[in-house]
């Protein structure tokens, strides 16, 4: 069934009449035909596809780069939608041109990605340094320059350039236009774009459907038959704020992006650490679209976010659109891709009780590839404690059918003092609780023994004054 | 200086096959392969699929009107099975639809029974079961091993392993056909080698040569993956445009891409070295399991590569070098950049490592005496000339100070227990020409229109390397004017015929040759004509410069643009066709000796590592390189290049992994599994230096080939790991076995002895 969207894309008005589960990439290249964005892999794992997507908010237009062949076109109702081809302006960009002349393009095909991506960083940091905006590009892959040519373009263009964080949205688009790096008609989107808002539907319950939330897992897997189905889109459905507080536990909104938590105050401010361990989670464009929903309600044994939640002891909140019930997290996953949750029932949000005292969290991860990988196992551990520990919560993935919260070794924790045979204590207890096979992720023997150090690396690093390296490496 | 490759690249405006404006009623086509890596074929029924909306044709082997032969240098590979599967990935049928979805779809509903056969994944065991693409040997030697090993105070032997690599080039296979007059076809493909396009399409058509046109635009990558292996899509194009009457258009995705197509060879060694107590290495025997997948593909060529660059950037003066090309259940592999010299000096420098620790001695001690003099023969009997092995090594040895590496690694290690440092040098030393004499010859058909401006057409497909603007180099450095007035031209088989395929490092070499001759004799032909028109005598000299003719050490006010208008309205011939056959080499393939290489190029590099001694997790720190540039002509696009490979060569040696099932199917089949270094896995230092010089043996204008020697200085990430991994557990006893994965190197530390 078509639905009728209207949006801006580049410098072009747009309304239409489409699929909602057409993807982006495919309505950009066969509609448009605007071929500067490419297909390079339809997973999200190389970025040859990114485009920007802008949303006002209030008086800002705030873009965000996308993987355009997991982003559905119902999504870019009333929103701006931006392709290398809209980024075009006279001649060359200062960083198109120092491109060409450090030789960080070779064959080209993710090239228009890479321009894209850092278009993004311009129009959104506050910082204009090269650390900054290479974790804006950290989702884009090159396979033929090796990436050392592209970082000493950005290295070259931002030397002496002169810009901080913006008050305005005009500030900051006068201020690229000036230098060159946009074009002028990006001024005038925020008035354009005020005519196109997006109006939220309310779900009363729908016959076989299919959620769709951020849907960066399920374009990847059933993308060719989406089309067909009656796709459901969360974002419509799940309004309202994203991440608050209420009496003593910590609610985020099913719809919550990764991204959303990493730019929360709220989160910052309870777990300062997260917003570097969420730089483990996909590539900043996947995080702009993943959310907590989707990666749980994906079941996936090594989930990110389920692992991190499931230590923290959430609860989850389903909904049918008529009636509510919720349920611990840990009895959420029932076995492999198998969760509490019948046919017509959504995530609407998830409850964390508030830390008290002293808290510790810990997260660890390895994959082959540090970033944009899945992992070969994953862990996180949270503690209070007073002089012996009060609560914790240890959850592990690729350890199990289903990412798995460890209860026995939880338990054994509590009323234990930090020290290093409580640690040895919790490593042989964890052992005993994990089944993993031997898969592409990694041999059975190899998780076993990893999340063995990953848990001696837990406590090393959030109780260095008890714990040392020779615990760890013992 | 306007890389105009670039400029569109950076701005989105390069056109690569799949944005290409296909002709209106194009169908797309969808390959049904073999979910069985062997066995017979009982029934094929496409009976369902032909009945899902927008089908218009199945195309099986029955279908095809010339022979279903598809092999290059053996003819042991159908276009389509008929009778028996040799691989899961192998094309049984195409289905021909109004669109891309909708052939998938119904190729999903094709029913194949299949009668399993055994199936092996595994070299070795190919060898012992007999199963081989060629029965014998082949067999490169020197001096002679038997006698020597009596002279050796020191005899190591081991096993090296290495991985296959997925080529990942982004843009995936496809091919369009688009039908012209007269039953021809017009075949538009993103290949390395049209010619071999042109020439299978025709076979498999039954028709001749000249009834296809084979053309490829630019590549989004090619790294060996499109040499041979782009052939399959586009034949099948052909022939769905052929039985249709219709453009067919044919473009992978990326998991038919990964599932299909062949990688980077495998391979399992075992070797025996002989040393005298000073380090000198005397004898060297090695055995190379090449696992060549399903059929030859150019396994045969790879291997010889690797036989003849066994001995690495050293001299050795008694070797003998045996391979076996094993035929496994797996899809053929295929080229690779190195093109099977990375795995033959991957084994040298493991049992150099091996001699190392055996005799408590650094290998790069081992490594520094043994390296190419001026005049040494390697085992096929070339002789160095310009041997450039240990100027690089000194320089490098110098500049990056190998001995303060050292120190500042030890001191690391000492003073830290939860991340250890580990380095290794690799010098290295790689053959210029393709290893089959025939193919090192190249043509250039050259235009220079009346307004002055030139049109070059060659067999070099642009895939990144930038050949396009080394050939506009070329153009404009022979007639003396700008760049900007010279344009490269996509390869096209009507324009360039019998080309060689851009592979072997030697596009720009041998295109920019043959470029330079038809520019040449364009230029003469000028040259004479502003004589006759200035009534000069035949001697005195004439040059262009900067665009301006020059006479008799005179700048004149006659440009080239008013030059070459008046060759034309004086009928003089403004284009010409340059034919390039690299001199001076030959091969006997019977002995294996001769001179089969124009040129080499040398190099040595440094690469320092840290391991994470608690995740098993590493950083590659450092890569710095002398390397062996000749006169470079585009230094922008060599140091991009050099970068690249050794970046490449790095991931195939630490995070790339192509796992198979004992079922032989590939399990690392998405991105999600298969991973290649990324903008956060990238070295926080990579310096290239320049070793300049002026060899009069070295490519176009002196200058040398890039795309494949730097890709080997990545074998010292793997053996800095080693050394890292050492420094973790100085028990551990490290097998030999790349790619050094996280899990690996982490397994090293911690997993129990076997």
């Amino acid at each position: 069934m078509n639905v009728h969207l209207k949006f801006i894309c580049n410098n072009e008005y747009v309304e239409t009449d489409i699929n909602p589960s057409v993807t982006v990439l495919d309505f950009l290249r066969l509609q448009k035909h605007l071929t500067g964005t490419k297909e390079g892999c339809r997973e999200g794992d190389c970025g040859a596809c990114t485009i920007l997507v802008g949303e006002m908010t209030g008086n800002f237009i705030r873009y965000k780069s996308v993987n355009s062949c997991l982003l559905p076109v119902s999504e870019i109702h009333g929103r701006h939608i931006v392709s290398i081809e809209g980024l075009n302006v006279k001649g060359m960009s200062p960083f198109q041109e120092t491109l060409v002349n450090e030789g960080g393009t070779q064959c080209g095909f993710c090239t228009p990605g890479f321009v894209v991506s850092f278009a993004s960083f311009l129009l959104s940091t506050d910082s204009f340094d090269t650390e900054t905006a290479l974790s804006f590009l950290g989702g884009n892959l090159c396979r033929c320059t090796g990436h050392n040519r592209i970082i000493s373009a950005v290295e070259k263009t931002l030397s002496g350039f002169n810009g901080g964080a913006a008050t305005s949205f005009s500030e900051r688009v006068g201020l690229l236009k000036n230098k060159n790096f946009l074009p002028a008609y990006f001024a005038d989107i925020p008035e354009r774009l005020k005519s196109i808002q997006r109006e939220h539907k309310i779900f009363e319950g729908a016959e076989n459907a299919v959620f769709v939330s951020g849907g960066t897992d399920l374009f990847v897997q059933q993308g060719d038959s989406l089309t067909e189905k009656n796709t459901v889109f969360l974002s419509g459905v799940l309004k309202g704020e994203k991440i608050w507080i209420e009496g003593d536990e910590l609610f985020l909104s099913a719809a919550a992006t990764v991204s959303d938590l990493e730019n929360s105050e709220i989160i910052n401010r309870i777990f300062p650490t997260f917003k570097d361990l969420s730089k483990l989670f996909g590539s900043l464009q996947i995080r702009n679209r993943a959310t907590l929903g989707g990666n749980i309600n994906n079941a996936s044994p090594i989930g990110d976010m389920s692992v991190f939640l499931l230590s923290l002891n959430a609860k989850v909140f389903l909904s049918n659109g008529k009636t509510i019930r919720s349920l611990y997290l840990k009895d959420y996953f029932k076995d492999y891709k198998t969760l509490d949750r019948n046919e017509d029932e959504f995530t609407q949000k998830f409850s964390i009780p508030l830390p008290r005292g002293g808290y510790k969290l810990s997260f660890e991860k390895v994959s082959k590839r540090t970033y944009l990988d899945i992992a070969s196992v994953n862990t996180s551990l949270y503690i209070e404690y007073d002089s012996v520990i009060t609560k914790a919560g240890l959850s592990a993935g690729g350890v199990s059918p289903v990412p798995l919260f460890l209860k026995e070794s939880s338990g054994f924790l509590i009323g234990k003092e930090i020290s290093s045979s409580t640690l040895v204590g919790l490593v042989e207890a964890a052992l005993g609780e994990i089944k993993p096979i031997s898969d592409v992720r990694g041999s059975a023997e190899y998780k076993t023994l990893l999340l063995g150090r990953l848990l001696r690396a837990h406590f090393l690093k959030l109780f260095p004054e008890v714990i040392k390296a020779e615990d760890a490496l013992c | 200086m306007l890389n105009y490759d670039s400029i569109r690249h950076v701005k989105g405006e390069s056109i690569f096959l799949d944005d290409f404006g296909a002709p209106a009623g194009t169908l797309h086509g969808a390959v049904f392969y073999s979910p069985e890596a062997h066995g017979k074929i009982i029934s094929l029924d496409t009976s369902e699929a032909e009945k899902h909306p927008g089908v218009k044709a199945i195309i099986t082997a029955k279908d095809i009107p010339g022979e279903n032969q598809i092999g290059g240098i053996i003819q042991d590979e159908k276009l389509f099975a008929d009778t028996e599967v040799e691989f899961i990935g192998e094309p049984v049928a195409l289905v021909i639809a109004d669109n891309p979805l909708a052939a998938r779809k119904a190729a999903k509903k094709i029913k194949i029974e299949i009668v399993p056969l055994e199936v092996i994944t595994d070299p070795k065991t190919a060898f012992e079961k007999g199963s081989l693409i060629i029965k014998q040997a082949r067999v490169y030697s020197c001096g002679s091993t038997d006698e020597a090993w009596k002279n050796c105070d020191f005899i190591f032997k081991g096993t090296a392993e290495t991985g296959g690599q997925e080529h990942l080039y982004l843009e995936t296979q496809s091919a369009l056909a688009i039908p012209l007059e007269g039953g021809s076809i017009k075949i538009i493909s993103s290949t390395q080698n049209p010619t071999a396009i042109q020439r299978t399409a025709a076979r498999v058509l039954a028709v001749s040569d000249n009834a296809i046109e084979s053309e490829a635009m630019r590549l989004g990558g090619g790294f060996g993956g499109k040499e041979d292996q782009a052939t399959a899509w586009a034949v099948m194009a052909a022939l769905g445009c052929r039985i249709t009457g219709k453009s067919v258009k044919i473009v992978l995705n990326r998991q038919e891409d990964m599932r299909l197509t062949g990688k980077r060879h495998p391979y399992v060694s075992d070797y025996k070295i002989g040393l005298s107590k000073g380090g000198k290495i005397i004898s060297y025997e090695v055995v190379f399991y090449q696992n060549a997948g399903a059929a030859a593909d150019l396994s045969p060529a790879i291997l010889d590569r690797t036989l003849a660059h066994c001995t690495g950037s050293y001299f050795i003066p008694n070797v003998k070098a045996e391979g076996y090309s094993c035929k496994t259940n797996l899809p053929p592999n295929t080229a690779f950049r190195g093109f099977g010299g990375p795995q033959g000096m991957f084994v040298l420098e493991a049992a150099i490592f091996n001699a190392a620790e055996k005799m408590k001695m650094e290998p790069r001690v081992i490594q520094e005496i043994n390296l190419l003099n001026e005049g040494d023969a390697f085992p096929y009997g070339q002789k160095t000339e310009f041997c450039k092995a240990k100027e690089c090594w000194n320089e490098a040895k110098s500049k990056f100070d190998f001995d303060s590496v050292k120190r500042e690694t030890d001191e690391f290690n000492e003073a830290n227990k939860l991340f250890k440092k580990g380095f290794a040098v690799m010098p290295v030393c790689f053959g210029i020409s393709f290893t089959n004499t025939m193919l090192n010859q190249a043509s250039s058909l050259v235009h220079v229109y009346a307004d002055g401006s030139v049109s070059v057409s060659t067999g070099a497909v642009e895939m990144g390397q930038g050949v396009n603007m080394k050939l506009r180099q070329v153009a404009a450095l022979t007639f003396g004017i700008s760049v900007d007035k010279v344009k490269s031209e996509f390869t096209n088989t009507t324009r360039n015929a019998n080309t060689s395929a851009t592979a072997a490092s030697s596009g720009a070499d041998m295109n920019g040759n043959a470029t330079k001759l038809a520019c040449g004799e364009i230029l003469s032909r000028l040259k004479n004509h502003y004589r006759r028109a200035a009534k000069l005598s035949e001697n005195e000299p004439v040059e262009i410069e900067n665009g301006y003719v020059i006479s008799c050490g005179k700048k004149t006010d006659v440009t080239w643009e008013r030059l070459t208008a008046s060759a034309y309205r004086n009928r003089i011939d403004l284009s010409a066709h340059g034919f390039y056959a690299t001199p001076k080499i030959y091969f006997d393939p019977r002995t294996n000796k001769g001179n089969p290489f124009a040129y080499h190029v040398y190099g040595t590099a440094v690469i320092t590592v840290t391991l994470d001694c608690l995740r098993g997790t590493y950083e590659i720190d450092s890569v710095k390189a002398v390397h062996d540039f000749g006169k470079s002509i585009n230094p922008v696009i060599d140091r991009s290049q050099a970068e690249g490979a050794v970046m490449q060569g790095i991931g195939w040696l630490t995070l790339e992994e192509v796992v198979h099932n004992e079922k032989g199917r590939l399990i690392s089949d998405t991105l999600s599994a298969y991973k290649v270094p990324d903008i956060g896995f990238t070295p926080k230092k990579i310096e290239f230096l320049f070793l300049e010089n002026n060899d009069r043996n070295a490519g176009v204008f002196n200058s040398k080939a890039i795309g494949e020697p730097p890709f080997m200085y990545g074998i010292a990430a793997y053996f800095a790991l080693v050394n890292a991994v050492k420094a973790a557990n100085k028990n551990s006893d490290v097998k030999i076995s790349a790619p050094m994965t996280p899990e690996k190197a982490f397994m090293n530390i911690y997993g129990e002895k076997k």
